[in-house]
């Protein structure tokens, strides 16, 4: 067994999974000392239902003092300084986040404000920051993608400095992610796709990057086999509840391998592509994974062979001549994106250039792909992908995920 | 997947070279500047308590270290810890040094009339003082798991280590018998763990456990070279391989309390009787889940894994399970080999 | 009784030493590839103006200080941290994994890779400027040293691996 000469994992979250897990959350409360609640979730969450839903699992030993459901889609400062006012004002003791990485990044930036008794978050960013225990939070996901139930990050946009502040703490990992599969099963299929692959992202890069471990490893190859045994049956049967309830757990324990083991490529050009063209990052992420996995093969070919079995199944594993496992596994990764292509009516897209709003227009312009690698040279994942990435190199990937063309490995400048 | 599942492992692991060197920081993460050794006469006398010393040059942070030798009697320690102010603990040793670090914890957050046998039940829902566990030796896991059993049996996440730090350098020589011990428990709470548990989050855990042992276990327990001149080389050797079923037996101290019916198939005198028990328990579960069959990945590689038809998977688990355990007979004096020593 | 005793761990001074004069060389060295250089100047050009970087060992040092002043000249700012606005920490976590990243048993994103560095500030600039420590790596050591701590050796011309470095090289020695 491969070890690297130096690790640290650390997955400080109880993680409660099943189909009435959310009846559950009563009894965590308690045993944290809270009973006064704030709801923290967005719009969309609040449409669907799914507050009434959680608020019905309550029973009459916790009180909701307050249901917040601003927070925007990408979470900023302003909404984090509003809801630690409202928390303060409410005289609450805890905190629910129901919704998806936005909700919950804004969850954590709030616990950090309430918990410090502080009024400005910009005093927090960076590591070794915070030295103590923050408020009981728990995460409810409803998204089955992001991972961020369990990871010990946040991203908070501070749009009067025109940056993005970065938490980092082992303290502001939540206390409790609560996979409960009534929270996603409203998720259409091209959502439940596109953030399915989100998650196959975290458990590829969290398996073949620098900071690849054992236990994020395990974590990950367990994670990609709940996606492959229930997403394409999810995607055709929305309403599958054990299903759902695999892939959020697939995308929780995907979550808690990146956390530990970070990411590389795929989502430093991901994370360039969404913030220069606000695209989903669940269908960049699908995009650019198998551009990813070329780009590394040469130094990753036992990590990609490793995935196979996890990827593809026993049958085409045994199949499979150990020497081509690499390259199966990327072209595995192909398929299940086709599959989705097909089984969503063209939804999910393959394609850079295939990434449309909802009246078709193209959101990824070719007149773009410059600027998406410029930005992409600035995002922290970039040191942890295994082979170097320079300018040139985004550039040469993006225009190869953009048109669909696999990458020419011959063209890839190794270290 | 299971209706419901839970899974809670507070203690953060880190594993490998120059890994002391990350303490100061990790204690000062945790609002800590005065960390209070407890240590052991092994570890004492191997001068591992210097390894310390030398991690927390230029920190700025003075050490308490006390070597135990009465491991019963907490009074004095609690009074230098209180008297002197110190704000964390670093158990530097096996299961009896931890033992104390964790009633020594409890007693300084808690008070120390919490240890008496006579004191009624207590709820320990809030955070101790940050205590880090530095493992000299393999051994059956007890050390990270969340309880603690005195004359009174505590259990409470905030029990556990905050930090689990394994690394060769701190690896003390030991006898076979006790690395043997040490892996087959850690082999048999693993294999138990990834069979019985409903828990998404105990099997990667579990299966990590089961392929250190598996890397680990045989080639430690293999007579070493009959070259004196290469001892000091060969201890060398041992420290990694060591340092891994460490590991293995940290990993399974996580997962032990995830493990329907332990006292049924786990509470055995040694190692050896628990990887013999667990032939029986396979056996038992084998039709009743995919489990048991899936359990050859860990125990072997996908190639073999994937080279046996599904419905024998169980049984050549079971087999491989047989084959190391003969494999380790083979190589031990009998009277070790049968759990006596 | 019990056996105690307290121990003030003390200083490295040898591994403090070696480290305080790597830093100043490559501080000295930073200032004036930012002059000679296209890449290590087109890395600064993009950050701000009146913008101060520091690398070192958590939690007393040593530290290397550079900045970038308002006309985008850059220049050491020397190993001290006192009174000095501070914009971005790239530290180890202590002295020892410091001596271990600039002994080259560990290239830098190894060691990040490993946790052994943490970082404060705006990611983008930090990015920035673990690419100039990679580029000055280049430029300093031979290419079987560069190649220890770099992921991938670069394809540079001839000018820039003679001329450029040999500048480098007298600039960092002279102080200009």
């Amino acid at each position: 067994m491969e070890m690297p000469e130096y690790f640290e994992f650390c997955g400080r979250v109880n993680l409660v999974a099943g189909h009435d897990a959310l009846e559950q959350i009563p009894g965590l409360l308690l045993s944290m000392g809270a009973k006064n609640l704030m709801i923290i979730t967005d719009q969309g969450v609040s449409r669907a239902g799914l507050v009434e839903i959680l608020v019905q699992s309550l029973d009459s030993r916790i009180t909701v003092r307050t249901i917040q459901d601003e927070v925007p889609p990408d979470s900023d400062i302003d909404i984090v300084h509003t809801l630690a006012r409202r928390y303060r004002k409410n005289t609450c003791d805890a905190i629910i986040s129901l919704g998806g990485g936005s909700v919950m990044d804004t969850a954590k930036g709030m616990n950090i404000l309430v918990s410090e008794g502080a009024d400005n978050l910009r005093a927090f960013t960076g590591a070794g920051v915070l030295k103590h225990r923050l408020k009981p939070l728990i995460a409810v996901p409803t998204t089955a993608g992001t991972g961020s139930e369990v990871t010990q990050v946040a991203v908070i946009a501070d749009p009067d400095h025109g940056r993005k502040l970065f938490f980092t703490s082992h303290f502001l990992i939540p206390d409790a992610a609560v996979i409960d599969p009534r929270m996603t099963l409203t998720l259409p299929p091209h959502i439940t796709a596109a953030t399915a692959m989100d998650a196959l992202s975290h458990a590829v890069e969290a398996s073949i990057c620098l900071a690849e471990n054992p236990l994020s490893t395990a974590l990950a190859h367990d994670a990609i086999d709940l996606i492959r045994c229930h997403l394409p049956r999810v995607v055709n049967h929305p309403d599958d509840p054990a299903g759902r309830l695999a892939l959020a757990t697939a995308a929780a324990l995907a979550g808690m391998a990146f956390s530990n083991s970070m990411v590389g490529m795929v989502h430093t050009l991901g994370h360039a592509v969404g913030s220069v063209c606000h695209v989903p990052h669940g269908a960049c992420m699908a995009v650019l994974l198998p551009h990813g996995m070329t780009y590394n093969y040469h130094r990753t070919q036992t990590q990609l062979a490793d995935l196979l079995l996890p990827l593809a199944g026993e049958e085409i594993f045994a199949r499979t001549a150990p020497r081509d496992r690499a390259q199966k596994a990327i072209d595995q990764v192909r398929q299940i994106n086709q599959g989705l292509h097909l089984a969503t009516a063209g939804a999910h897209a393959v394609r850079l250039k295939d990434i449309t709003d909802k009246n078709r227009q193209i959101l990824v312009p070719l007149h773009r792909l410059p600027e998406i690698a410029g930005t992409a040279l600035g995002d922290g994942s970039i040191f942890y992908n295994p082979e170097d990435l320079e300018y040139d190199d985004c550039l040469m990937v993006l225009e190869a995920a953009f048109h669909g063309e696999p990458l020419d490995r011959s063209s890839i400048r190794k270290g | 997947m299971t209706d419901l599942s839970h899974f809670l492992c507070r203690t953060k692991t880190a594993f490998g070279a120059h890994a002391l060197s990350h303490l100061p920081f990790d204690l000062s993460g945790m609002d800590a500047c005065k960390p209070f050794v407890i240590t052991d006469q092994p570890a004492r006398d191997a001068g591992l308590h210097n390894l310390l010393t030398a991690a927390f040059k230029d920190s700025d942070m003075a050490l308490g270290i006390t070597t135990l030798t009465d491991f019963d009697d907490i009074e004095p320690l609690y009074h230098l810890f209180v008297d002197k102010g110190y704000d964390s603990i670093l158990a530097l040793g096996t299961g009896p040094v931890v033992r104390t670090a964790k009633r020594l914890n409890l007693a300084v957050c808690m008070g120390p009339e919490i240890l008496r046998s006579d004191a009624g039940p207590q709820q320990i829902n809030r955070p101790l003082l940050p205590l880090a566990f530095i493992p000299t030796l393999p051994s059956d896991g007890c050390e990270t798991t969340m309880t603690l059993v005195l004359d009174r049996f505590f259990v409470s996440p905030f029990l556990s280590a905050d930090l689990a730090v394994v690394t060769p350098e701190a690896m003390l020589g030991a006898p076979d018998n006790r690395i043997l011990d040490a892996g087959l428990t850690s082999l048999a709470v693993c294999c138990q763990a990834f069979v019985l548990s409903g828990s998404p989050l105990v099997r990667p855990h579990a299966a990590t456990g089961i392929r250190l042992v598996m890397d680990t276990l045989l080639p430690l327990i293999q007579p070493p070279g009959q070259d004196e001149l290469l001892c000091q080389k060969a201890k060398k050797n041992r420290q990694l391989p060591l340092a891994k079923l460490t590991l293995a037996s940290v990993l399974s101290g996580y997962i032990r309390s995830h493990i329907p019916d332990l006292n049924t198939y786990l509470i055995q005198v040694s190692g050896m009787d628990m990887a013999l028990a667990l032939i029986p328990m396979l056996d038992t579960c084998k039709g009743a889940s995919p489990w048991p069959g899936k359990l050859l990945l860990p125990l072997t590689d996908p190639d073999r894994y994937t080279a046996v038809p599904g419905h024998l998977r169980p049984e050549a688990a079971i087999q491989t399970i047989q084959q190391l355990v003969r494999d380790l007979s083979w190589t031990l004096p009998e009277e070790v080999s049968h759990g006596d020593a | 009784m019990i056996d105690f005793m307290e121990i003030l761990p003390g200083r490295q001074r040898l591994k403090r030493v070696y480290l305080t004069l790597i830093l100043w060389f490559f501080g000295r060295a930073i200032q004036a590839a930012a002059r000679v250089d296209h890449g290590v100047k087109s890395e600064f050009a993009a950050m701000p103006g009146h913008y101060t970087f520091c690398l070192g060992a958590f939690p007393n040092g040593p530290f290397m200080v550079v900045g970038k002043d308002a006309q985008g000249r850059v220049r050491y700012l020397g190993s001290s941290t006192a009174n000095r606005t501070i914009h971005l920490h790239l530290m180890f976590k202590s002295i020892n994994l410091l001596f271990v990243t600039l002994t080259l048993q560990e290239s830098t994103s190894t060691a990040n890779a490993r946790d052994r560095l943490f970082v404060s500030g705006d990611v983008p600039q930090a990015c920035a400027v673990v690419r100039v420590m990679d580029l000055i790596q280049v430029l300093l050591l031979p290419k079987f040293l560069a190649k220890l701590a770099v992921k991938r050796y670069p394809d540079w011309s001839l000018k820039r691996r003679t001329l450029v470095r040999a500048m480098v090289y007298i600039r960092a020695v002279a102080g200009h």
